[in-house]
């Protein structure tokens, strides 16, 4: 298998993007990552874009074909991938494929998703079928209701206290105030998050990312190409793609995803790193818990240690990992097919010297995507080439 | 194995933004239990959620054809 690098990133504005249609948000952050690369659409032999409720939201499917239309690039293979959350990650991973099992050598990755324009009881509804609908979804659990069963029991099992889960949004939304890509260009304090309106208890709305528009795109090719092409280029030094449980009632500890925890040991391997050497990692936080579930489930911190980890500030930019430095899900935004290639955006630049959060001396990053409540996750590992 | 419809609440919430079918429901509490027999289900509460605890018995006392088992 070749090793493949990433020479070229772009990202629209995560937010309500007035007037652009999915297809359109697609296209805009397509042609950055193009123009980033310096590669001409004609030179891209397989697209393959994340989307995970498109048709629901605003009647556009095929997304991949009708997106390589409009980009010029009829003709080439072109694939949408789903895996809720995981989408984006998905397409990232399919696309490191391609290039490392020799099919193509220039390859063309997004993730999109446009959100603003449907209610938002629509929204949570749509949200709803990442998870298992006949087996759980049918009560009238919704995803911040599963984050919130997962908190409770987070609580009680590992004396995580309701403070150290507000901080992570404190932390997230201070760090989102200084990315241009971000949806909440301001701070907040722990007060305000305690006291945000109620969306399922424990949970508070500041505890949860926005409904957002967004997408963003990467342009890959193998490695021994990629110095030619680019003055920085990054390289993928490992992948992971693994699925889980898709209820609660199913795990046997619902504080813990095991998707997460197998994706992670096999990027890990493959890239022949653990989890200490780790600089910036963008874990998926689709709601604060979650965050810290994942900085447990990645080997960054100990089991059921998550919440006094960002309490004491080793998840912040000059901390042991900087977690999730582009203000991650909850601040930057969560359209949600394009959060594991927005992750991906954050973290070449990161490596580049680039990015608005700038971790110091960041030689390998993480990203991390999650699928409902763990029903497939991906984990990607990167370095400097 | 038959089931007796007993368990034990494990954790829980209250939606207060619901999907559109449940919006007419909103707020409502569903709940994580383990059954008497082992299995775990999620399933939609009734009563008072100010009142739930983690580790109270429970039971069964519908099966609704939209919303599934429901218990108190």
């Amino acid at each position: 298998m070749r090793s493949v690098a990433i020479i070229g990133v772009g990202s629209t504005p995560f937010g309500k993007l007035e007037g652009r249609s999915l297809v359109d948000i697609a296209v805009a952050a397509c042609r950055e990552a193009l123009a980033d690369a310096g590669i001409h659409r004609e030179k891209i032999q397989a697209l393959y874009i994340g989307n995970f409720i498109g048709e629901r939201l605003v009647g556009q499917g095929a997304l991949a074909g009708v997106v390589a239309n409009r980009l010029g690039m009829s003709g080439i293979p072109a694939t949408k991938t789903e895996g809720a959350c995981a989408s984006g990650g998905i397409a990232l991973r399919l696309g490191v494929l391609g290039i490392a099992l020799g099919l193509y050598d220039l390859v063309l990755v997004a993730g999109a998703e446009k959100m603003t324009s449907a209610s938002t009881a629509e929204v949570t509804a749509g949200l709803a079928t990442a998870g298992d609908e006949e087996a759980e979804m049918r009560s009238g659990l919704t995803f911040p209701g599963a984050f919130a069963i997962i908190t409770r029991e987070h609580m009680a099992r590992h004396g995580t206290t309701r403070e150290q889960v507000g901080l992570v949004s404190v932390k997230n939304h201070g760090l989102g105030a200084a990315n241009p890509k971000a949806q909440f260009r301001k701070p907040v304090r722990l007060d305000d998050v305690l006291t945000s309106r109620l969306i399922a208890d424990p949970l508070r709305l500041f505890d949860c990312p926005p409904i957002s528009d967004g997408a963003a795109a990467a342009v890959l090719c193998p490695a021994d190409w990629a110095r030619d092409l680019h003055r920085q280029p990054v390289r993928v030094l490992g992948t992971g793609h693994a699925t889980g449980p898709a209820t609660l009632w199913e795990m046997d500890d619902i504080t813990t995803f095991p998707a997460s925890v197998r994706a992670a040991q096999e990027a890990y391997a493959m890239a022949g790193i653990t989890p200490s050497d780790i600089d910036a990692a963008e874990v998926h936080d689709c709601f604060t818990t979650a965050e810290i579930v994942a900085t447990e489930d990645l080997g960054f911190f100990a089991r059921g240690k998550g919440g006094h980890a960002v309490a004491e500030g080793w998840s912040a930019p000059d901390g042991k990992v900087a977690v999730n430095p582009s203000g991650g899900l909850i601040a930057k935004g969560h359209p949600v097919g394009a959060t594991g290639c927005a992750q991906v955006y954050e973290l070449v630049r990161q490596l580049r010297g680039e990015a608005a959060n700038q971790v110091r001396n960041c030689e390998f990053a993480l990203a991390h995507n999650l699928g409902g409540t763990g029903v497939v996750s991906t984990v990607t590992i990167l370095g400097r080439l | 194995m038959t089931l007796s419809g007993r368990g034990r609440l494990v954790s829980w919430t209250v939606i207060r933004v619901a999907p559109a079918r449940y919006a007419s429901d909103a707020p409502y509490a569903v709940g994580l239990l383990e059954l008497a027999e082992g299995p775990r289900i999620t399933a939609r509460l009734e009563g008072d959620p100010d009142r739930l605890t983690a580790g109270q018995p429970m039971g069964l006392v519908s099966i609704d054809p939209a919303r599934g088992p429901v218990f108190r």
